[in-house]
């Protein structure tokens, strides 16, 4: 069963697209993790998952449910934590966990007083007046302590430091084990950040889903890969096979580029075919490298679209 | 109900100052008839609570409902477990809370206090708190369909400048734009149609706010309120409420004076320059059709001196407006609409005093120097440009003289003391304080009255009765057989703050008469009045009379070579 589930989902403003054609499906008890570059429509994306934007075309479930009939029981099941989200800011934290304590009727004061000691939050100052980070974990505090079916955070390590970022995914894995299986959707610009956390990736890239698949598969999929032997001095760059990004030659006898269908069986043998005597190192990459790479392709295809 | 209460709590939490200004401003609006401190007319603490009432309501609305905002997509209560139907219910459970229910406890405390029927407290309720929640809902639906404070204002701003383009068009394009209410009032009973058109808007507010709620879609929720306005200016035309009044009201019944014919105005003199004015422009539109005018016109005013003779025994006459008519020998004219006025103030005063002591048997104290007192009457006024103009020129002046014939009765009576009170179907009358000096007595008084547009019967509407011309104060000692006729001394003015109208008055009694009108010497004391009380008298309408008078081969007046310093062109 699919947490969130899209199909064709278009949304433009303006004359600009935001969402184009997307389908997505995230599963049940999955961590997926939405990355892309701004303005890829990571945050609209979300926004129309929750009903906070109306789609142009296409639809949305979340949870098994229509988004654009998304009601108040739902969102007893659903937490959502954006950089961008308005807060009471009058109210202190211990008001805002006041206010939010009777609309869920799973709230676990035990977990809230948890995450509260552990994130060190001065209950009984306004929102206002407190960090940008502190509010950021007042409303993680806020959401994960209803023990939330969905969590959907927007950008949420978005200009936090490094320890309000620890504290920020230990909250997260402090949501208890039960018999509930729980789904996290992130979008972020700190791929490392998400990388120990996600098992589904999504690349998003003005408005298409270029990739979605399991974090350890794309991992194995892409991979840099170097080939050393005499022969890759006569392989002209241009004529290098699609699947390979990034291709260059550090040396004369050296040859590297981005494999983006590395299969383990039969990737090295097929490039010892081409390159009788060489050796051939193929080393997985970080989700941050293969992000960067996606994003350069993108780019260097765009400018020669524009061309 | 509970989420709705939850939310209602929060908002408490939130706008609690506001709130509680709100509700002073409310209670201060409300109360300060009955606050029983003498304060100026010419100050601005009549001016400044209703405004401030009214300012801080809208604010109040606002802010309530811009604290969850329904535009846009950041609002922290759209991903939470709160439905949109609980968050309006949440807001105008605050509106009930916080406008309706201290004005229903207001309104209960004067019921009480002016010894109102039924029909009239029922009308002060729902006029009184309709009026409050109709701003409170207009304000929430604005706030509804804008992110800030700044944009709510510009909305308005915006609202305000399409009413009066459009009541401007309504009308006539004219220099001074001004702003027209979109539905007649000038009928004889106009309570229903308000009311009317403000129970269908607020129906349709709150159908408005719904729609905005549920869905979000602001340029939808524009468009319908554009369609709603002449639905709700129909269903009020169609489907009139007539609460309290199945038929409008009768006309003023038309009655002749009975004895007309014993009325007699004697006019001694020329028509004269009474002194300069100013018209406002609508007014000088008929003396220069020609141009466009801007801003007022200097004027000038023609009097007459004139005297009534032989009033009849027993007649009080009041003069109700004066129209004429100047045809010049060239075969100009000009025709001078009908104007309220009521001059001959002497002579008005003097036939009061007459008849109130008529009425309570006592000696007529009319000076002899007063027996036949004269005084000016305004003829007409025009502007000095067309006095210039008509200078040297010649011709009739028909005047229409409106006359009413009036006599007394007793309004009410009450102990001469500080703090006396006398209630009666929806008026009060208060002592406030007695001050006793050298020359006489100061009394000051409260006049409150409860008034309600849905209720049409005359006592319940405003009392604007010009004092000393439609009432008598009287101090009077029956155990010493003395009186004292009271004179204004303090400043007179009337306020009518929602369903409440009241003023505050005081009145001068220094010379004692006894009965058969001999003066008594010495001043009024502490003693004296211990014994006393006051009856006040009122004046009702018996009658009316039309006099006509033709001044023939008159010059109209011209202003002095240089009356002073030049007057700004005020036109072209």
């Amino acid at each position: 069963m699919n947490a969130i589930e899209c199909n064709n989902l278009c949304r433009s403003f303006g004359r600009v697209t935001a969402v184009n054609d997307l389908t997505l499906a995230v599963p049940v008890g999955s961590f997926f993790a939405l990355l892309g570059p701004n303005g890829a429509g990571k945050t609209t994306l979300l926004k129309l998952i929750l009903n906070l934007l109306r789609p142009d075309s296409g639809s949305a479930h979340v949870l098994g449910c229509d988004s654009m009939r998304l009601k108040s029981k739902n969102f007893r099941r659903i937490g959502y934590v954006a950089d961008g989200q308005d807060l009471p800011d009058w109210m202190t934290v211990a008001q805002l966990l006041d206010y939010c304590r009777p609309l869920y009727p799973t709230w676990d004061e035990e977990l809230a007083r948890r995450l509260s000691k552990m994130f060190d939050l001065p209950t009984d100052r306004p929102i206002k007046k407190v960090s940008r980070g502190m509010r950021m974990k007042a409303a993680l505090l806020s959401n994960l302590s209803f023990r939330p079916e969905l969590m959907v955070l927007d950008e949420p390590f978005s200009g936090l430091d490094p320890l309000v970022r620890d504290d920020f995914i230990q909250g997260l894995l402090e949501l208890p084990d039960d018999d509930c299986p729980r789904t996290f959707i992130v979008s972020s610009h700190d791929i490392d950040e998400v990388e120990r956390l996600a098992d589904d990736v999504g690349f998003l890239s003005e408005g298409r889903l270029l990739i979605h698949e399991s974090a350890d598969l794309l991992r194995d999929r892409i991979r840099r890969v170097e080939v050393v032997g005499k022969g890759v001095a006569a392989l002209a760059l241009e004529a290098a096979p699609k699947e390979w990004m990034e291709v260059k030659r550090p040396a004369e006898n050296v040859l590297q580029f981005v494999h983006d269908a590395f299969a383990r069986d039969t990737t090295e043998s097929k490039l010892l075919a081409m390159f009788p005597g060489a050796s051939v190192t193929a080393r997985t990459m970080s989700l941050r490298e293969i992000f960067l790479v996606i994003a350069r392709k993108q780019r260097i295809e765009k400018g020669r679209e524009a061309a | 109900m509970n989420l709705a209460a939850h939310i209602l709590r929060k908002d408490l939490r939130h706008s609690w100052l506001l709130i509680l200004l709100v509700v002073a401003f409310v209670a201060i609006n409300s109360l300060k008839a009955t606050l029983w401190v003498p304060v100026s007319y010419s100050g601005g603490d009549f001016s400044f609570f209703p405004v401030a009432k009214f300012v801080a309501v809208w604010v109040l609305a606002l802010v309530v409902v811009q604290a969850d905002l329904t535009v846009g997509d950041r609002a922290f209560w759209r991903t939470r477990p709160i439905s949109p139907g609980s968050l309006l219910f949440a807001k105008l459970l605050l509106f009930f809370v916080v406008l309706v229910f201290p004005l229903l406890v207001a309104d209960a405390y004067f019921s009480a206090l002016l010894d109102t029927s039924w029909r009239v407290a029922l009308g002060m309720a729902l006029e009184g708190t309709g009026f409050i929640l109709f701003n409170a809902l207009c304000a929430a639906l604005i706030a509804s369909m804008t992110a800030s404070l700044l944009q709510s204002a510009l909305a308005l701003l915006g609202a305000v400048l399409v009413v009066a383009i459009a009541g401007s068009l309504k009308n006539e394009i004219t220099p001074d734009l001004h702003l027209a209410l979109p539905w007649d009032l000038t009928v004889q009973y106009p309570g229903p149609r308000i009311f009317s058109a403000s129970f269908y808007c607020c129906l349709a507010l709150v159908a408005l706010l719904a729609h905005q709620y549920q869905t979000r879609r602001t340029i939808r929720t524009a468009l319908l309120l554009a369609t709603a306005v002449p639905l709700v200016l129909f269903a009020a035309n169609r489907w009139p409420l007539n609460l309290f009044a199945s038929t409008p009201l009768a006309a003023a019944p038309v009655v002749s004076l009975p004895n007309a014919d014993e009325v007699r105005i004697e006019l001694k003199g020329e028509p004269s320059v009474w002194g300069f004015t100013f018209l406002g422009n609508q007014q000088a539109k008929q003396f220069f059709p020609d141009r466009v005018i801007y801003g007022n016109v200097p004027a000038l005013t023609v009097k007459i001196e004139a005297s009534l003779a032989d009033a009849p025994a027993g007649c009080f006459v009041d003069l109700d407006s004066v129209s004429s008519r100047l045809r010049m020998d060239d075969g100009t004219e000009i025709a001078f609409p009908a104007q309220s006025k009521g001059y001959w103030p002497f002579w008005t005063k003097a036939n009061q005093e007459a008849t109130v002591c008529r009425y309570l048997h006592l000696g007529v104290p009319l000076p002899a120097n007063m027996a036949a007192p004269r005084g000016p009457i305004r003829l007409f006024t025009l502007p000095v440009a067309t006095a210039k103009d008509l200078n040297g020129k010649k011709g009739t002046l028909n005047v229409t003289l409106k006359l009413q014939e009036r006599t007394f009765h007793e309004e009410t009576r009450l102990p001469a003391r500080n703090g006396a009170r006398r209630s009666y179907q929806g008026n009060m009358w208060r002592i406030n304080s007695i001050n006793v000096g050298p020359d006489g007595a100061t009394v000051y008084m409260v006049y409150i009255r409860a008034t309600s547009m849905l209720v049409p019967e005359e006592a319940y509407r405003p009392d604007t009765a010009r004092d000393f011309t439609q009432r008598g104060y009287v101090l009077f000692n029956r155990k010493l057989g003395e009186y004292v006729l009271g004179s204004r001394s303090g400043a007179f003015g009337w306020v009518s703050s929602g369903t409440l109208f009241y003023n505050r008055n005081s009145f001068s009694f220094n010379e004692r008469l006894r009965e058969g009108g001999a003066i008594v010497k010495g001043a009024i004391d502490k003693a004296w009045l211990k014994d006393a009380e006051l009856i006040i008298l009122k004046s009702d309408l018996i009658g009316s009379v039309t006099k006509r008078i033709t001044l023939k081969n008159i010059e109209v007046p011209q202003p002095a070579e240089n009356p002073g310093p030049a007057m700004p062109e005020f036109w072209n």
